[in-house]
């Protein structure tokens, strides 16, 4: 334990008049009595011995004299949780997490903590100094090092909760740069309901640090993840994840209800534990792209909840273009082209193999070879569904798997090799399987989702020698009947059969293997999560690919813009990128942060080498000032004292 | 009975109203026992005297009063009887008064309230034409007026009351002796005291019993003296002996001394009626009217 002001220990000084005043005390109150006869009968029987006597008449003094050491105590300010703590300045951190805007009685925990910081500057001795931060998403000085208190009180009162989540090893080690900066060190006083503690702990610290937990309530129910993703083989489902935790000491039940561009689209009843997580995965088929919104009803507390950042989450899901698909067959492909313009997502154009050399590639996404070996492989991601060895399509030499201009010409038309090994496109045919067997499937690939190929009749296949390039999906007797992979940065598909020479079209299978194929060939397309950014965040990366300057960010349905150089996301909601006046872009900020929702006040620290221990009730008061309602207490009993021993009050 | 006017220049209003003192005119002093006076009293004798209240026959021999011979008598059995009758004697009240200086305390003090009741009584005795003979007495018998009767006489008995005394230390066994061998004819001694001796019970009231009286104890203290406003450090210094204590009371030594106080008294008590004398013990709050009309009565004083 140190006193931070050791200088009022000089107080005790007065303890010297205080004994002098016992030491010519008054006489004692005379009376005069008929008789002291029975008094001196009691006495004689008490027979109490002069010790005791003497012992009682000190009473008064000693209590006096504790009285005394009670005052100049508490006006030295002791602190009890730091060795190292002899300094009289002071470095004032303040949560201003979402979690602070809980409201605690009518006042939010940020406004409790502000009240507190309050008493701490107003409790500083002269000529201390002090400095202001404010713990949120971006920690900051708010007021740097002084001694102007009304200053430090101004930069206070300005501070507003955010929707972010506390940074406390920034925000400490903010303070604690500024702390260290005198000797002795100052205080570090973190006012904070402990919300957003990271697990990870923070460098050693050379100042004391004084923990001051806020708030009591912890009935919260919060969103604490809402992720979106486009589904692998589904163009239109999107796999939703969504967490709820329930930071309160009992079940709650609460509802989920999914909007899309502000229509509702699913709801999900959710019974929560106490001071658990529910989390749900679901598929939702959206008919477009938009803003997804999901809001938390906690119906425990009829929609009422202490925390409203965590109750809305939202997510963006892009619009995504048809893909361009190009059909170079050589033989018609029926069953491709009819395949392909079943597809709504997909815009089919069918191409002759003569003209496929002179297209631009660009302008596809995919291209189908059927019964065509391009001689050159394309830039642009293919399949190839290559023909059973005949008359029409000879092999070529084996010349290794060909790329580019430079490569061997390989098309089908121009035989280039023997049985022995002949490349043709990706892959290395080495014969000819009249009969092919079909072995192991891969079902896990994405392009064989939902597609059933057990007992496949395949009328003929090229034997084509295991790759370095890509994965067997479907393996056959002699050798890979569907391989997928990626070559030189380019997805391709080979398969080594005709599917015309199968009975795969006639099975319900087949649509959904295009559809596959076509989506693991194209991609994705645009990410979900890039379209999401955090409270504290710029702008999303993938957003601004030509820059920030000529860009500018505002909440979707208000008129007020920001510079996007300088954005930094405050509040959940929908964010618009503007450009020349036009909305460009749309990214969407939720908390959906475990460590916000969790509003239960933490009564450690675990920051350093040792966590912090919460230092309330009579503890923190006497570290901070409490002094003058102690010294107020010993006054009065002083004054209690005096005014029955000294003015003999009680007869 | 016509009541007496008071005197020009009596300061009666100190000491009793005119309508306090009507009152008193219709009490009288109980006398337990006979007592034979020479002069005629309103009380019976034991010697026959002549009043009209018939007591015997006697034989007359010469020299007897002719008027008292019963002539019917004489008629009926040819023989001088004398007629005699009850001779109605008064009673000696001897009232005596504790005015050390343990009983100027209390506000009123204790002397004040004792005399008060001691003129009351002197006046009730006067009223029956009793023989009333009042003293003061500390460490001795400091005063005393002679035995008078009728009620002319109160007055003077209500200025010797009101003349200061000097107090002084109490000494019961020393004034008792000395007054009960001054005075010649027994008869009613009322005590009037705080009785506070620091010589004890038996020693301060033994010579009581030889002394033949009938006697009366009315014992009066101060409401402080039974509940001490008393708390903290004090000196109490003895008002007769002048010793100090230095005591802090506190609320367990203030019950002690409660019960040492009621103890002294129990035993005084206990003294009197033991041997047959009359007791009250009064508190000086007790309303003085009530105390002389009803206290009195009760303790066998009046009837």
């Amino acid at each position: 334990m140190e006193l931070l002001s050791p200088s009022w220990l000089y107080l005790l000084a007065v303890a010297a008049p205080v004994i002098a005043f016992y030491l010519f005390r008054p006489k004692r109150r005379e009376r005069k009595l008929p008789t002291t006869l029975f008094w001196r009968q009691v006495l004689k029987e008490r027979s109490e011995r002069p010790s005791i006597r003497r012992l009682r008449q000190l009473l008064s003094l000693l209590l006096l004299l504790l009285f005394l050491a009670l005052v100049v105590f508490a006006a030295s300010k002791p602190l009890w949780q730091s060795k190292e703590n002899t300094g009289n300045d002071a470095v004032i951190v303040i949560d201003t997490s979402a979690s602070m805007g809980v409201k605690e009685g009518g006042s939010t925990r940020l406004d409790l903590a502000k009240e507190e910081a309050r008493e701490i500057l107003q409790g500083l001795p002269a000529g201390a100094q002090a400095a202001l931060i404010s713990l949120g998403p971006s920690p900051r000085v708010v007021v740097p090092k002084t001694q102007d208190v009304p200053l430090l009180l101004r930069g206070l009162d300005g501070l507003t909760t955010t929707s972010g989540s506390s940074q406390f090893r920034a925000a400490l080690e903010l303070a604690a740069d500024l702390a260290a900066g005198q000797k002795p060190a100052a205080t570090i006083y973190l006012l904070s309901d402990g919300g957003g503690v990271p697990e990870t702990e923070t460098r050693a610290l050379d100042a004391p640090v004084i923990f001051l937990p806020v708030g009591e309530e912890e009935e919260n129910l919060g969103l604490t993840h809402f992720v979106i993703r486009r589904h692998p083989t589904a163009d239109r489902d999107y796999e939703v994840l969504l967490t709820v935790h329930n930071d309160g000491p009992k079940a709650a039940v609460a509802k989920v209800e999914l909007y899309q561009d502000g229509s509702l689209l699913n709801a999900l009843p959710l019974t929560i534990e106490a001071k658990g997580d529910k989390t749900e995965v679901f598929t939702q088929t959206l008919a477009g792209g938009g803003v997804l919104e999901a809001r938390l009803v906690n119906q425990t507390r009829d929609g009422q909840d202490l925390l409203a950042d965590d109750n809305v989450a939202y997510a963006f899901v892009p619009e995504r273009p048809k893909a361009q698909v190009a059909l170079v067959s050589a033989s018609g492909g029926f069953f491709l082209k009819t395949a392909l313009l079943s597809n709504p997502a997909i815009e089919a154009f069918e191409l002759a193999p003569a003209e496929w050399p002179g297209v631009t590639q660009s302008e596809y996404d995919v291209v189908i070879f059927h019964r065509y070996v391009p001689t050159t492989l394309p830039s642009i991601p293919y399949i190839i569904f290559d023909n059973e060895p005949g008359p029409g399509a000879p092999l070529g030499p084996a010349s290794g798997p060909t790329s580019g201009p430079s490569s061997a010409p390989t098309g089908g038309g121009a035989p280039s090799g023997t049985l022995d090994g002949v490349a043709r496109g990706p892959a290395v045919v080495t014969g000819e399987d009249a009969a092919p067997k079909v072995g192991l499937i891969d079902y896990r690939h994405p392009v064989l989702d939902h597609v059933g190929l057990d007992g496949i009749t395949i009328a003929g296949a090229r034997i084509v020698a295991r790759p370095d390039w890509g994965k067997i999906i479907v393996d056959g007797q002699r050798g890979p009947l569907v391989i997928a992979g990626e070559r030189e940065g380019v997805r391709a598909i080979y398969c080594a059969f005709d599917p015309n020479d199968s009975d795969l079209p006639f099975r319900v299978g087949f649509l959904n293997f295009l559809a596959n194929t076509v989506n693991w060939l194209w991609g994705p397309g645009a990410d979900p999560a890039d379209y999401v950014a955090r409270p504290g965040d710029r702008v999303p990366p993938a957003l601004v690919a030509g820059g920030l300057d000529a860009l500018r960010v505002r909440l979707a349905g208000e008129t007020q813009d920001a510079p996007a150089r300088r954005f930094r996301a405050e509040r959940p909601g929908v964010y618009e990128l503007i450009e020349n006046g036009e909305a460009v872009g749309v990214f969407v900020v939720s908390l959906g942060d475990p460590r916000e929702s969790r509003i239960t006040p933490v009564k450690a620290l675990g920051l350093g080498e040792k966590p912090y221990q919460a230092l309330t009730g009579a503890l923190a008061a006497l570290g901070r000032d409490l002094w003058w309602p102690l010294a107020l207490v010993a006054l009065l009993f002083v004054a209690l004292e005096w005014f029955l021993y000294r003015r003999r009050v009680v007869q | 009975m016509a009541t007496l006017p008071p005197p020009p220049g009596a300061d009666l209003p100190e000491l009793f109203g005119s309508d306090f003192l009507k009152k008193l005119e219709y009490l009288s002093l109980v006398a337990k026992k006979r007592a034979a006076g020479d002069r005629k009293g309103e009380r019976r004798a034991l010697r026959k005297g002549t009043s009209v209240e018939f007591a015997d026959y006697r034989d007359y021999v010469a020299g007897d009063d002719l008027r008292r011979v019963d002539w019917n008598a004489y008629a009926r059995i040819d023989k001088l009887l004398l007629k005699l009758f009850e001779e109605e004697e008064e009673l000696f009240v001897y009232v005596l008064l504790d005015v050390s200086e343990s009983m100027r305390y209390g506000e009123p003090s204790k002397l004040d309230y004792a005399r008060k009741v001691a003129a009351a009584l002197a006046y009730v005795g006067l009223s029956n034409q009793d023989r009333v003979s009042l003293a003061t007495f500390s460490s001795g018998v400091l005063d005393h007026t002679g035995p008078a009767s009728g009620k002319k006489a109160i007055f003077p008995m209500f200025h010797f009351l009101a003349k200061e005394s000097k107090g002084g230390r109490t000494d019961f066994a020393e004034t008792i002796k000395t007054y009960t061998r001054q005075v010649k004819r027994r008869g009613l001694l009322v005590l009037i005291s705080d009785f506070i001796d620091e010589s004890g019970i038996d020693a301060m009231l033994k010579n009581l019993l030889t002394s033949r009286f009938e006697v009366l104890c009315l014992h009066l203290y101060a409401p402080e003296e039974e509940e001490p406003p008393f708390r903290g450090d004090y000196r109490f210094v003895d008002a007769e002996t002048g010793e100090f204590k230095d005591v802090f009371v506190t609320k367990e030594l203030l019950e002690e001394y409660k019960k040492a106080f009621q103890a002294h008294g129990d035993a005084v008590q206990q003294f009197c009626l033991k041997r047959a004398m009359s007791y009250v013990r009064a508190s000086t709050s007790v309303d003085f009217d009530d105390l002389v009309m009803k206290l009195l009565r009760k303790g066998g004083f009046l009837r």
